[in-house]
């Protein structure tokens, strides 16, 4: 297939081509999914608009606050690797080291693998549970969005055709909270979650449970944020026994669908199963 | 693949009947369906736009009922679809069936469907997951048409 | 048995330096897909989406006129040509009806890959849609749709006619019995029967298929991924009506085999396509229709019957397998028409009495064909689940009533024939001691692990047979050159050659070069396949050494100048080896993940004479079985092959593989050079029972089908409660 590539060396000349192309271009970031896509015949854009040559994409730093920021065009080894990014939250890290091989996670990037909206990647259920939001540029300006509703379905997200997200602003995690990332692979190590859980859990000064919150991947059309688990968690002590009765309610918040990583009966099991290993690691 | 989806309309069997078999406005009830047109008895062309995330999708083809018989309330209508730029076709057979229980009608729509060439590439759950919404978005629609 | 003579020993005994190996880590190596010819063409399909239709009409029309399309053809043109390796019974292209979802209806040549695929596209093909039979159960009916009603004149190659078969969708069948069967099971103490079930896979080789060809004067060049180059000569010609002399088949290096590139689809339909446009024109398969449609190993459906003593000593057995052949028989090379193997049902053991019927039955699926072993895994996995099913149903530890049953030389074993081969009392006494299994399981009982069970497991793999004969040229320089048609695909054939001419005439490995040929440059080769290279092609190397060296005489091979002899070697007696393996698993209670914690393989080699290829054959054997054994399964719906790319069909990463303790058995001599044996296709086809076998011990549960998956033994473990 034929196309014209383009490489713009500033965010507002992407927004401009993207502007111009309307339906008949397509941003690209790391290529790992595009290019997949295009090789299958299944994407056909008259022109690809890259980011690769715009700079200030891709920096991760800790905030003033506390907080972590991750340009958008950073990799997902980059933020494997990064110091800044394992003394924010050390899951957060394992939640990027999870994805694939380590030559596709030199190329994947951050921002794309977000904008790609696959509900069985591993990154966005861990920036989700740690509520994250992503900065997104169009030519109206910019805005901001919870990473947790920015997948609206399977492969697709609330961004509109002509906006570019450009970093990912994670929050200081307060003091107390313990985090996890949990990823189930039954067949081969080299492959996408049957069920994944990130999770990140704060104790009260008594003990109790001060806040939870529970995203799981894999396991709908988009990730799923097992409210009524952490509900049942909330302002209780997490005895294993609340642990397993609260896990059990993930059964009816998850929409998994049969296909070949597991029929749709097993893969709501095991998300009962890892939720329930997710609050046990996080209470242990 | 398979799916059978019901829909309950609080309408006689009758005007259900009617509005089914005006199958151009039917079809509109199929989210993405564009200039749905009569070409012969029974035959009608139309093009169905279909987007999951990047992969656009834009079918042309026919529809065909192939039977139908009003006393019994049932009817069989068969769809064939091509998308010409990422290669590829569907082909879908819909039993369609009307039963009236007092003053509601049920509409159950069984249908068959295949998706073939590179389409069919793009993983079949999440295909199957489209389509099954598809269809359920057409049988409420309708429902919702004739009680307006 | 041959001498081994002192410069033998110690070549070798020297470290191996895989002489194919430069060329490819420097990317000097050449695969099929990487020539390229002046005013080269390339070649797109429109295949069927259906699958079994009628092919109702056919328009070029939208495809001719695009500019840069050099050719369409249809089967109106090819007709009736066919293809295959022993019976051909694949159509260049299909003319009337379409077998399968795949199969090939018009073919394009355009001056780019992306314009014959957008020509592909926009040939219109009209089908009617027919009944399709999906399952071998369904094409057997009396009153089932017959899928070749013309199987009668097809070309059935290798001299003989076709066996009969029983029912028209039958492709090849098989009926063996020996020994009083029934008197058997009536003496009996138990008798035991169980079904097992086994999916398809796909090779998964590296390298999709690739092929070129192109006219120059009255020859045909053919360059091709086939690894058995004067077969695909030899098919070539049938197919075409062309005489042999006229082709010239190049097959260098290959890019992964694993028992698929032995079936070409390509190089016919290209044929035409040359001569139609006067230009080389190529193909190179996409991924996704290397796994959508062309040769997977067979999915089988196998039910067997035993009948034991109260020791659980065999006394008569009764197999039923059934294969699911796939639209056609192309893809097998065997005279039977059946997976090579399908027959050996109960491999390794003593079997006094038995009746085996194994079938490959047409269906509206891919066509299955060679794979790695063929009909082992299928047939091993089966057999070793029922051994330990019986072992457990008798209380007898499953290691010792192998122990009681395992075949010795001389016994009868499931063939009706003495067995030749492997001692294999000898060889579960070594596996005992090697994998330290009474250690093991005594740990396992004493502190009461749950989750935690070994599993073991045997395989017979025959030594290869056939014909093989290569030249030995001196050079003037007195350097020796060995010129064979023996491809690379991947197994290190050409220095296993090095090492038994230079060990034989007594030189150093550098003054040995392995020069392969094209089909008109050297002598008829079999290809590689058929564990065959080592024993039978190494015995040529050794019988042109040999030859050599009586034509020297006490001449030093500097002083004789040109000078060339050729070897041949002839390969035709019955051995066979043995392997077994003994694995400790565990299973998660909650999720079933089962994890391999280790794996022993002793396997007899006979004499070794590559010692790092020979590792890498058996390892890459048990990486190999362990991907059918847990994860591999090319699953097919409504006909459609729905694990399209490599990202869905899973094979192993070396992050799956466990630690793996491989004992060797080397003092029984082979019939190759040497006293070397096959290792090939030795060590793949028993690792699936094993992990059904460890999985059994360490959960209680029994999964009766390949391959086994944590969810399969999470239903089964649920339905049964356990």
């Amino acid at each position: 297939m034929s196309y014209d590539y383009h490489e713009p060396h500033s965010l507002d000349d992407a927004l401009a081509l993207l502007t111009r192309f309307g339906d008949d271009g397509h941003l690209m970031a790391g290529g790992t999914a595009t290019v997949l896509l295009m090789r299958q015949g299944l994407l056909r854009p008259a022109h690809v608009v890259s980011l690769r040559t715009i700079d200030g994409l891709s920096g991760i730093a800790r905030t003033p606050q506390g907080g972590l920021r991750i340009g958008a065009m950073a990799t997902h080894r980059a933020v494997e690797r990064s110091d800044a990014a394992r003394g924010y939250s050390p899951a957060l890290v394992d939640a990027f080291a999870s994805v694939a091989t380590v030559r596709i996670r030199n190329q994947a990037t951050v921002g794309g693998n977000l904008a790609h909206a696959d509900p069985a990647q591993d990154p966005p259920p861990m920036l989700a549970a740690l509520n994250a939001t992503i900065t997104v540029r169009s030519p109206r300006g910019e805005r901001t969005e919870a990473v947790e509703t920015l997948a609206v379905d399977h492969f697709t997200t609330s961004l509109s055709h002509d906006e570019v997200i450009t970093s990912v602003l994670l929050p200081p995690i307060l003091p107390g909270t313990r985090e996890v990332y949990l990823k189930f692979l039954p067949q081969t190590a080299d492959d996408y979650a049957t069920v994944s859980v990130a999770a990140t859990l704060r104790f009260a000064d008594d003990a109790t449970v001060a806040d939870v919150r529970i995203v799981l991947g894999a396991v709908g059309p988009t990730t799923i944020r097992a409210k009524r688990v952490e509900d049942a968690l909330r302002g209780a002590r997490p005895t294993p026994e609340r642990i397993r009765d609260a896990a059990a309610l993930v059964r009816d918040e998850v929409d998994p669908l049969d296909d070949l990583r597991g029929s749709a009966d097993y893969k709501r099991e095991m998300a009962r199963v890892w939720t329930e290993r997710a609050l046990a690691a996080l209470t242990r | 693949m398979k799916f059978t989806h019901t829909a309950t309309v609080a309408a006689s069997r009758d005007r259900v009947w009617a509005k089914l078999m005006d199958i151009p406005a039917a079809a509109r009830c199929v989210p993405g369906v564009a200039s749905v047109r009569a070409a012969g008895s029974d035959k009608y062309l139309g093009t169905l736009a279909v987007q999951v995330g990047p992969v656009r999708l834009v079918l042309d083809g026919d529809l065909v009922v192939t039977a139908r018989d009003e006393k019994a309330g049932t009817a069989s209508v068969k769809a064939d679809a091509k998308d010409s730029r990422v290669g590829g076709a569907i082909r879908a057979t819909m039993a369609l069936h009307l039963s009236e229980k007092e003053d509601e009608t049920e509409l159950r729509i069984a249908t068959d469907l295949a998706v073939m060439g590179r389409i069919g590439e793009f993983g079949q759950a999440v295909i199957k997951r489209k389509a099954d919404q598809l269809m359920q978005d057409f049988a409420d629609c309708l429902a919702r048409q004739v009680m307006r | 048995m041959t001498g081994v003579a002192e410069a033998t020993t110690s070549i070798l005994r020297e470290p191996e330096y895989r002489i194919e190996g430069r060329d490819k880590v420097t990317g000097a190596a050449r695969f099929a897909a990487d020539i390229v010819r002046p005013g080269m063409l390339h070649a797109a399909y429109v295949t069927s989406p259906f699958p079994h239709a009628r092919v109702v009409s056919v328009d070029l029309t939208r495809a001719r006129a695009m500019p840069g399309v050099r050719a369409v053809l249809t089967g109106a043109e090819t007709k009736p040509q066919r293809l295959g390796r022993r019976l051909q019974d694949w159509p260049l292209l299909a003319w009337d009806r379409v077998l399968f979802i795949g199969d090939r209806v018009a073919v394009v040549a355009a001056d780019t890959v992306e314009i014959a695929a957008a020509a592909a596209a926009a040939v219109d093909v009209e089908y009617e849609e027919l009944p399709a039979i999906l399952d071998p159960e369904a094409a057997l009916a009396p009153e089932a749709p017959v899928l070749h009603p013309d199987a009668a004149g097809y070309a059935y190659l290798g001299g003989g006619t076709r066996p009969t078969v029983p029912h028209p969708n039958v492709q090849g069948h098989g009926i063996r019995e020996h020994g009083d069967v029934d008197a058997g099971f009536a003496a009996s103490h138990r008798v035991y029967e169980h079904t097992f079930t086994v999916a398809r896979t796909h090779q998964s080789y590296l390298e999709p298929r690739a092929s070129l060809v192109w006219l120059e004067g009255d020859r045909i060049r053919v360059v091709t991924t086939n690894k058995a180059p004067f077969a695909l000569r030899q098919h070539l010609s049938v197919s075409l009506g062309i005489p042999e002399s006229r082709i010239v088949v190049d097959a260098g290096h290959i890019g992964g085999d694993f028992g698929g590139k032995g079936l070409s689809i390509d190089e016919f339909v290209l044929y035409h396509l040359a001569r139609v446009t006067g230009r080389p024109v190529r193909a190179v398969t996409r991924y996704a229709d290397e796994l959508q449609a062309t040769n997977t190993r067979h999915a089988a459906r196998i039910i067997l019957r035993t009948g034991v003593d109260p020791d659980g000593r065999i006394l008569a057995h009764t197999s039923r397998v059934i294969f699911d052949g796939g639209a056609y028989a192309a893809g097998k090379p065997v005279a039977t028409l059946m997976p090579g193997d399908a027959m050996l049902t109960l491999a390794g053991y003593r079997v006094p009495a038995a009746r085996v019927e194994a079938m490959a039955v047409y269906t509206n699926q891919v066509p299955a064909g060679h794979s790695r072993a063929p009909g082992q895994p299928q047939n091993a996995f089966a057999a070793e689940s029922h051994m330990d099913l019986i072992a457990r149903d008798l209380g007898i530890d499953a290691f010792a009533l192998r122990e009681r049953n395992v075949v010795r030389p001389g016994d009868v074993d499931v063939t009706g024939q003495p067995w030749h081969g492997t001692d294999g009392a000898a060889l579960l006494a070594k596996l005992r001691s090697a994998s330290r299994y009474d250690d093991r399981t005594a740990n396992i009982r004493s502190v009461g692990a749950k989750g935690i069970g070994v599993g073991i497991a045997l395989g017979v793999r025959h030594v290869g047979r056939g014909r093989a004969s290569m030249v030995l040229r001196v050079t003037a320089s007195g350097h020796v050159e060995l010129h064979t048609g023996v491809s690379d695909q991947g197994g290190g054939a050409h220095t296993v050659f090095q090492r038994i001419v230079a060990s034989e005439l007594g030189v150093p490995l550098e003054q040995v070069a392995v020069i392969r040929g094209t089909t008109d440059a050297v002598p008829n080769d079999p290809g590689v396949g058929g564990s065959r290279v080592t024993p039978v092609q190494g015995s040529a190397a050794l019988a042109a050494a040999r030859a050599l060296k009586k034509r020297l005489g006490d001449r030093e091979l500097e002083e004789v100048g040109a000078l060339e002899v050729i070897g041949e070697a002839a390969q035709e007696t019955h051995e066979a080896s043995m392997y077994a393996y003994a694995l400790v698993a565990e299973v998660d209670p909650d999720t079933c993940k089962v994890r391999i914690r280790q794996a022993t393989l002793v396997a007899d080699v006979g004499t070794v004479i590559n010692p790092v290829a020979l590792r890498g054959q058996l390892e890459g054997g048990f990486v190999f079985g362990l991907g059918q054994a847990v994860m591999e399964d090319l699953r097919v719906e409504d006909g459609r092959v729905v694990t399209a790319n490599l990202g869905d069909y899973k094979i192993p990463t070396i992050a799956d593989v466990p630690p793996l303790t491989v004992e060797l058995l080397t003092e029984d001599p082979g019939p190759g050079p040497f006293g070397a044996k096959s290792a090939g296709e030795l060590a793949n086809p028993a690792v699936g029972a094993a992990v059904a076998n460890a999985v059994h011990a360490a959960c209680g549960v029994r999964v009766m089908s390949l391959p086994v998956t944590a969810e399969k033994i999470w239903r089964e473990s649920r339905r049964s409660g356990s």
